[in-house]
């Protein structure tokens, strides 16, 4: 698809100001653009440094191609940049080291975040890829928080957990897989004990 | 609802564990030994610390090296007490130790419940795997003697004791008859922070010295005691709390003090009482200096006078906030050295 012809999803309409103000354009890995302003893009350190090498002016960002974040989807992207707008002109969080670190999930990121946890897990990844630090501070407590009052067998359940069993075996066959000879000293063993022998030389 | 929580990057893993609390992470760091390893190495700091609790049941609270307000907190009962144990929890070597939740508390932490053939051999295989994850160790044990039997706290006490010889501070609290009482303080042997807040039920005659010999004790219910029992108590701090001494017996107390000729171990003494005291009657005797001048914003006043042994002490007369009853409360803090 040319990009002329991708779908514009402008992310908040109503946010945009009536005074001249530089406005991005980014495209998601299936194509999606959008329209972002400088400011929202100040919560991103990877798209803020992106945008301060490349710069471009306000023709540039209309005649040059948008810019391509290809490891993220528009669905994700566009919740990326929904939170970006939403908290454009915020001060950026400094981590003070204090544990349990103390995040608070506001009403408009619960409301972002009421997603399926596929979508929350792809939304995760692109925080953390971009170094949005707040989205992903409120996204990790939001996984966090599925932690509270479970049990072991919850936990594993609820966080996709593999037991030590399951590691192990996943252990041996990436090791086997490395090393397809391996598994043919391991057969040649298992056959020469299965014929009485208890040395393998 | 699924996520695949180690298909995370590290740093996000250790971003999500990080504002996870101290239960969520114990019994994470139990599901597996990758995720242990995950959870130990999200803790690059470990300065958290433990307290141990001691009362109708073992406590241990994991608290926040950060904020001290916040604490979560890991009961082992005996395996005999019925209660519904809603899952098995696989704790170090231990494997399937029955456990279950308790309501929410005021605070929003929960408090899990861990059943025991034996809670002593549960404290050793919790206490490890918590510093195991967290590199937590004991700061403080607290002990409630309410309601307990005397010979089973004595024999907690001792215990722990053997189990914990290099214990930072030891807190005893709880209502116990004088017998009982006089014996723990006989009998802690920890050399560092001691808090002895019992309260006997009823105050008997001491015949018996009781030789103190710690870095810093504090006794809150001191009314039984005489001069010998302060002098015999050997610490850097003391503080002697609802003391009954006299002003005249106070006065006796300094002039001992005062004739002291070997340099003291005793830095700080605070003696406090329900009742206003006479500087007339506790100086009376004593060469001192009146040192109002210097004395402390929020102290009535101060003296000076100079011990055998060449120190100066300093005896600065307080009253204090009472946050329990309208009663005033007074006394006098003496420091020893220039």
């Amino acid at each position: 698809m040319s990009v002329e012809n991708a779908p514009v999803v402008d992310v908040d309409e109503a946010a945009i100001p009536v005074e001249k103000k530089m406005y991005y354009r980014f495209e998601s890995n299936d194509k999606k653009e959008f329209r972002v302003s400088e400011l929202a893009i100040q919560q991103s350190e990877t798209l803020n440094r992106l945008v301060e090498a490349m710069g471009y002016t306000s023709e540039d960002v209309e005649n040059k191609p948008a810019i391509a974040i290809e490891n993220i989807d528009g669905k994700t992207l566009k919740l990326v940049f929904q939170w970006c707008e939403h908290h454009k002109g915020e001060a950026i969080p400094v981590d003070d080291g204090s544990v349990p670190k103390i995040v608070e999930i506001p009403e408009f990121d619960a409301k972002l975040m009421d997603i399926d946890n596929g979508l929350l897990f792809k939304l995760i990844w692109a925080a953390d890829y971009l170094n949005i630090v707040q989205l992903l501070n409120v996204s990790c407590k939001k996984v966090a928080n599925m932690a509270q009052g479970k049990t072991p067998a919850q936990l594993r359940r609820v966080y996709l957990l593999p037991s030590d069993e399951e590691d192990e075996a996943a252990k041996r066959a990436a090791q086997e897989a490395q090393d397809p000879r391996a598994r043919e000293v391991e057969e040649e063993f298992e056959e020469r004990k299965r014929q009485g022998g208890n040395s393998f030389f | 609802m699924t996520l695949p929580f180690q298909k995370l990057p590290f740093l996000v893993m250790q971003n999500i564990l990080q504002i996870m609390g101290f239960l969520d992470l114990f019994l994470l760091s139990c599901t597996s030994a990758k995720t242990k390893r995950i959870v130990k190495n999200a803790f690059t700091t470990r300065n958290h610390i433990l307290l141990v609790g001691v009362g109708e049941a073992l406590a241990l609270k994991i608290v926040s090296g950060y904020d001290e307000n916040y604490g979560e907190q890991i009961f082992l009962c005996s395996e005999e007490i019925h209660a519904e144990k809603e899952f098995h929890v696989n704790i170090g070597t231990v494997d399937t130790v029955p456990a279950n939740y308790s309501e929410e508390q005021d605070d929003g932490t929960l408090i899990l419940f861990t059943y025991w053939s034996d809670p002593k051999i549960g404290f050793n295989v919790i206490h490890e795997a918590i510093f195991e994850v967290f590199g937590a160790t004991v700061n403080e044990v607290s002990i409630d003697v309410a309601g307990v039997p005397a010979k089973i706290h004595q024999k907690e006490i001792e215990w722990l004791e053997n189990k914990l010889p290099t214990l930072p501070s030891f807190a005893i609290s709880g209502r116990c008859s004088f017998q009982d009482y006089i014996w723990l303080l006989k009998n802690v042997r920890t050399k560092n922070v001691v808090f002895f807040s019992m309260e006997p039920t009823e105050y008997s005659e001491n015949n018996e010295i009781v030789n103190l010999e710690m870095e810093d004790v504090t006794i809150t219910h001191g009314k039984w005691m005489k001069i010998h029992d302060i002098e015999a108590i050997k610490a850097r701090n003391i503080c002697l709390k609802d003391i009954s001494l006299t002003d005249n017996e106070i006065n006796v107390f300094l002039k001992n003090l005062g004739a002291f000729k070997e340099k003291s171990n005793m830095k700080e003494l605070t003696l406090t009482f329900y009742r206003q005291a006479d500087p007339e009657i506790v100086f009376e005797g004593l060469d001192v200096i009146n040192e109002v001048q210097i004395k402390p914003v929020d102290s009535h006043n101060q003296w000076s006078f100079e011990l055998a042994n060449g120190e100066k002490c300093t005896v600065i007369y307080v009253e204090y906030d009472n946050d329990e009853s309208d009663d005033l409360i007074f006394g006098f803090e003496i420091q020893i050295g220039n």
